[in-house]
């Protein structure tokens, strides 16, 4: 079957007689997008010992001598083209090559996946309990037990976007120990994770571009003045947004010292939009102004709306698999950014296709069972789209 | 349409009096008659036209005279001593002399705020809010002076809402409409405090006063679109927006009314329509963020991810000192309050030889206590 695919180029230099031999690329496919860490896979029929040679626009990026052929490279989050050649060689001297160019994606253009991820925090008194396997898991989409197609540990790159509230509120110690936990947090990344940070107030102050090299970061940071109200809705969106565009385990770490005052989006409209993502939200709060429950009214909205307001972002929150994490003083940041990332290094991610995928907008309700028991955290579902 | 929370009993004269037989004495830092004689002293500094030493005299008079553990019975035995040197003074010269001496006293509190005085803050607004009362009350057939007193009245309810004192901001704003209805500061601040508490049928009347007023006073209508729209007036609020859509000057009022507009559009379920107008107004208003938010997120949640990328790729970081039409809106509508403050100045200067007149009719000593 897969000799059929016309992209897959195999080349033997055998006569009629000759045992077979070749080498095939199966993924990623000719023609789709590829970013970051990516497996090639390689498909090798021969009778005999075979070195395969794996190049990746025209480096070499490693060598295989036995099966599985299979690789992982780094490809990178620039948006280009990328040329993967494999090169065999048998024992006795046959070569055979492949090639696929993989393509660039148009900046408006959403990979849409029906594969369902799912990050998934188990716990046990307390503590994170790793080790698990994929048999060790079930997992219910609107009841029915789905097929895991896919499973990693923790060690599965990461892309966040980190949202910093950088109202006037924040003005002076708050603002400095929010870039100091965000520049930890940037730091304490794995190599191959991306992140991306937006600093916010009633506007959009800063945002930039998505990036492994967080030293890129900092500087541009410190150049924002805080400044006005605060819109956590409306940027709570963008940073959802932006992570429509990014593949893998994808989560929103926000920070803020209070609730929203000046959207134009209701968090019911954040909501769906959490509810059609895959992403996580995380919410750092700085709680050394009371619990925070909005017992204010501007001229947007009144008490009621404004606690119904706190209320569906915290529901939020708890469908996406995320979670509040309160901070009674500045000191604590440092250690609540740290904390959230230690807890993403040590989620399983499942992935299924849902039996029941009806692209109607209707809710699907999701549960993860594991056995032995734990408390497991994920999200509660999502709109099908 | 006063509401009864922002009703202020209008202070006079009379009862100031009342109040000066009745009070128990209290002791204050100073003597009585060293206060009169030093308050005196003050004004007569400010009559040569030297404000800011005359502030400084006051500051040391006042600082002098009350502990900062002071309680409301010496504050108020204070008051009294300085109310009967302004008595005094009254009854040599014309109304118009107590001008700068209420300038004085507004002045004041600005200057305790900044020195973290809160008492005396508290006590300059006292003092200046009441004398301003007492000039209105008895200002018939000058309406320059109501006109006066109806600017300090506004820029301590101005004060007050910056400070998000809204019940007593509400009644200096309503009384000043009451000594000078023509103040559109005044309008747009106690319409704002009805806002606030949510009372948009009361501020509903207030605001078409002030667009009535003023035909393109474009924050006004706004406001009164708003306001209407939350008391169920929606056909007559969509007049008011589309027009603001058109004719509005500012960028922040028309974004607003747009985005308005849209939402109303959004909730009755006229998709198509809602995105019409967003996307007008993204073309009208570029710079303008909400517009591209909230049109993306209308487009997103509604199946068409890529149009939303689109959108939003447009959407581009603040310039600095540019803030949100929300963000703007909910500041308490300051427009014209600082013109006024100048006017008092002004009013000031204008009365300085009126006052110098008067103090050199007193008596050369002061009245004891």
């Amino acid at each position: 079957m897969r000799r059929l695919l016309p992209l897959l180029a195999a080349v033997s230099l055998l006569g009629a007689t000759d045992p077979p031999f070749g080498v095939w690329i199966d993924r990623p496919l000719n023609g789709a997008a590829a970013f970051g860490p990516t497996e090639i896979v390689l498909a090798v029929e021969s009778s005999e010992s075979t070195a395969v040679e794996v190049f990746v626009d025209g480096r070499s990026v490693g060598t295989l001598y036995k099966p599985p052929y299979r690789l992982k490279v780094d490809l990178g989050y620039e948006n280009l083209a990328h040329e993967i050649r494999a090169e065999a060689r048998s024992r006795s001297g046959r070569t055979a090559s492949a090639v696929v160019t993989t393509a660039p994606i148009q900046i408006d253009e959403e990979i849409e996946l029906p594969l369902q991820q799912l990050y998934v925090t188990v716990s046990s008194g307390g503590r994170s309990v790793q080790g698990l396997t994929r048999g060790d898991f079930r997992v219910f989409d609107s009841g029915d037990l789905q097929e895991i197609v896919t499973f990693e540990g923790g060690d599965a790159p990461l892309t966040a976007v980190l949202l910093l509230d950088c109202s006037l509120s924040m003005a002076g110690a708050r603002l400095q120990a929010a870039l100091r936990g965000a520049d930890l947090f940037l730091e304490h990344m794995a190599p191959l994770d991306e992140a991306a940070v937006l600093l916010f107030s009633d506007r959009l102050l800063l945002q930039t571009p998505f990036t492994t090299q967080p030293a890129q970061l900092s500087p541009s940071l410190r150049e924002v003045e805080p400044v006005g109200g605060t819109a956590l809705n409306d940027h709570l969106f963008l940073a959802l947004k932006r992570l429509d565009a990014r593949q893998g385990r994808r989560v929103v770490v926000a920070f803020t010292d209070g609730s929203d005052v000046h959207s134009v989006l209701r968090m019911w409209d954040v909501m769906r939009k959490a509810q059609i993502s895959q992403a996580m939200v995380y919410w750092i709060y700085l709680q050394d102004s009371g619990d925070g429950q909005p017992r204010y009214t501007t001229a947007w909205r009144d008490v009621p709306t404004n606690r119904q307001e706190y209320e569906l972002l915290h529901r939020l929150i708890e469908e996406t698999g995320g979670r509040i994490r309160p901070v009674a003083a500045l000191d604590d940041l440092d250690d609540a950014f740290i904390e959230i990332l230690s807890e993403l290094r040590d989620q399983y991610v499942l992935g299924y296709y849902p039996t029941s995928d009806r692209d109607d907008g209707s809710w699907h309700e999701v549960r993860v069972r594991v056995s032995g028991g734990g408390a497991v955290r994920t999200r509660e579902g999502y709109l099908d789209y | 349409m006063m509401h009864r929370r922002f009703l202020l009993g209008p202070l006079c004269l009379g009862l100031a009096l009342t109040a000066l037989l009745a009070a128990p004495a209290a002791a204050l830092d100073l003597k009585p008659s060293v206060v009169q004689e030093r308050y005196r002293r003050v004004l007569a500094t400010l009559s040569s036209g030297t404000q800011s030493e005359a502030m400084e005299q006051l500051f040391a008079l006042e600082t002098d005279a009350v502990p900062d553990t002071a309680g409301s019975i010496q504050l108020e035995r204070f008051w009294r001593l300085k109310l009967r040197v302004i008595r005094d003074l009254l009854q040599n010269g014309k109304l118009d002399q107590l001008v700068p001496i209420v300038v004085l006293h507004h002045d004041a509190f600005q200057m305790y705020r900044e020195r973290k005085k809160p008492l005396l803050a508290a006590h300059s607004r006292t003092m200046a809010t009441e004398l301003a009362n007492i000039l209105a009350d008895r200002a018939d057939g000058n309406p320059q002076v109501r006109v006066f007193s109806g600017w300090v009245l506004t820029s301590f309810g101005s004060y007050l809402q910056e400070s998000s004192a809204v019940s007593g901001s509400a009644a200096l704003f309503d009384r000043a409409l009451a000594v000078s209805p023509g103040n559109r500061s005044a309008l747009l601040g106690l319409a704002a405090a009805h806002e606030k508490y949510g009372e948009y049928e009361l501020a509903v009347p207030i605001l078409e006063r002030a667009v009535k007023a003023d035909a393109g006073d474009f924050h006004a209508r706004l406001r009164l679109a708003l306001c209407l729209l939350r008391s169920g007036e929606t056909e007559a609020a969509v007049r008011h927006l589309t027009r603001l859509q058109i004719e509005g000057t500012t960028e922040w009022i028309r974004s607003l009314a747009y985005q308005e507009h849209a939402k109303l559009l959004e909730a009755d379920g006229e998709i198509a329509a809602a995105e019409t107008l967003l996307r007008e107004a993204v073309e009208a208003l570029p710079e303008e963020q909400e517009p591209r938010i909230q049109l993306a997120a209308l487009l997103d949640t509604r199946g068409r991810p890529k149009e939303a990328v689109a959108v939003l790729a447009g959407l581009r970081p603040a310039p600095e000192g540019r803030r949100s039409p929300r963000f703007l809106y909910d500041q308490w509508p300051r427009e014209g309050v600082e013109e006024g403050r100048a006017k008092l100045r002004a009013m000031m200067q204008e009365r300085l030889d009126l006052l110098a007149a008067a103090l050199r009719s007193l008596p050369a000593e002061g009245v004891g206590p």
